[in-house]
C-alpha cells in the first residue's frame, strides 16, 4: 500500500504526490502541473537508505511484538 | 450433579466494575502508544540527527529539482528544450514517514453480562462529590455499583452435560494508520518550501 503524501511543488504552488518511502529511495516524483521532478540528489540515497533501513526494522519488531 | 456444580464455579467469578472492563484495553493502547512514540523518538534521534557530543543537529539530505526549460525561444532558431537541475537542503526528518507508526483506530467490542449490583449507602457529604467517572450511578443517597464480565456462552456437549467456553466475545481492533503530522513538523516543511522558492532579484541601484 502506498501511503501517498503531497508536497507543494516548489516552482508552480501545485501539489506533487509522492510515496516518502520510494522518495528515501531514490524515487523521483513529477509534478503533475509543470512535471518538474523532485527527487533525492544521489550523493544523500545513502543516508536516507540507512535511515530507512532503521525504519522498517522498527516495524517488524513492533509487529512481532 | 456436584461435578457439573463444581466445574460451572470454575469459571465464575463476581466480574469487573463496568468502567474497568472499558478502560482497560484502552490503556492497554495508550500504553502501547507510548511505547511506540519512545521508539519512534529513538529512532529518529539515532538516524534524523547527529549528536555532537552536546546537542543534536540535524542530518541534512540534499534534494533536486528538474525541469525542462525552453531556450532561444524569440532567436527565431529551432528552440533548445534543456533540463535544468536545482539542488537544495532538506531536514531528513522533514519528509521521514514517522507519522505511519501511530495507532489510528481502536474499536472494542464485547458483550457484557451483569454479574451482580451491588448499592453502596453513602452520606450526605459524598452524594454532592462527583462519583460519576467512577462507573457509580448515584441515586439519590445511595450509589449502584455494577460489576460484570465479558459474556460467555455455555455450550451443550454430547458427551459431557455441560461445559463452558473459555473463550469470551471480547475483540479489540487496533487500526494503525499514517497520522498527520504534527503542525509544528509542517510549519518547518512550509518554511523550507517558500525557502527555496525561487525569487527576482531587485536590480541594484546605481
Amino acid at each position: 500500500m502506498i501511503n501517498e503524501q503531497k508536497i507543494p511543488c516548489p516552482i508552480c504552488q501545485g501539489q506533487i504526490p509522492f510515496d516518502p518511502m520510494s522518495l528515501l529511495q531514490g524515487v523521483g516524483f513529477a509534478c503533475p502541473t509543470c512535471a518538474a521532478v523532485v527527487s533525492i540528489a544521489p550523493e544523500s540515497i545513502d543516508i536516507s537508505k540507512s535511515a530507512m533501513n532503521a525504519y522498517r526494522e522498527l516495524k517488524l519488531t513492533n509487529a512481532k511484538k | 450433579m456436584n461435578k457439573k456444580k463444581s466445574k460451572t464455579n470454575k469459571y465464575d467469578f463476581s466480574g469487573m466494575s463496568i468502567d474497568e472492563l472499558i478502560a482497560k484495553p484502552l490503556t492497554a493502547i495508550v500504553d502501547a502508544q507510548g511505547k511506540m512514540a519512545a521508539e519512534q523518538v529513538k529512532l529518529l534521534l539515532q538516524n534524523c540527527f547527529f549528536f555532537n557530543g552536546e546537542f543534536y543537529e540535524p542530518k541534512v539530505i540534499k534534494m533536486s529539482i528538474t525541469r525542462a526549460v525552453i531556450e532561444d525561444l524569440n532567436s527565431g532558431t529551432q528552440p533548445v528544450l534543456e533540463q535544468i537541475v536545482t539542488y537544495f537542503d532538506l531536514p531528513l526528518i522533514s519528509i521521514f514517514p514517522l507519522n505511519s507508526l501511530g495507532i489510528d483506530a481502536v474499536n472494542i467490542h464485547f458483550e457484557l453480562e451483569v454479574t451482580a449490583q451491588y448499592q453502596k449507602e453513602t452520606d450526605s457529604a459524598d452524594t454532592n462529590s462527583n462519583n460519576d467517572h467512577q462507573g457509580f450511578v448515584r441515586k439519590n443517597n445511595s450509589n449502584i455499583e455494577m460489576l460484570g464480565k465479558v459474556s460467555t456462552k455455555a455450550i451443550i456437549n454430547q458427551n459431557e452435560a455441560e461445559s463452558i467456553a473459555t473463550s469470551a466475545a471480547y475483540s479489540v481492533d487496533v487500526v494503525a494508520g499514517p497520522l498527520p503530522l504534527p503542525p509544528g513538523l509542517l510549519s518547518i516543511i512550509d518554511v523550507y518550501t517558500k525557502a527555496i522558492e525561487p525569487t527576482v532579484m531587485p536590480e541594484i541601484e546605481k
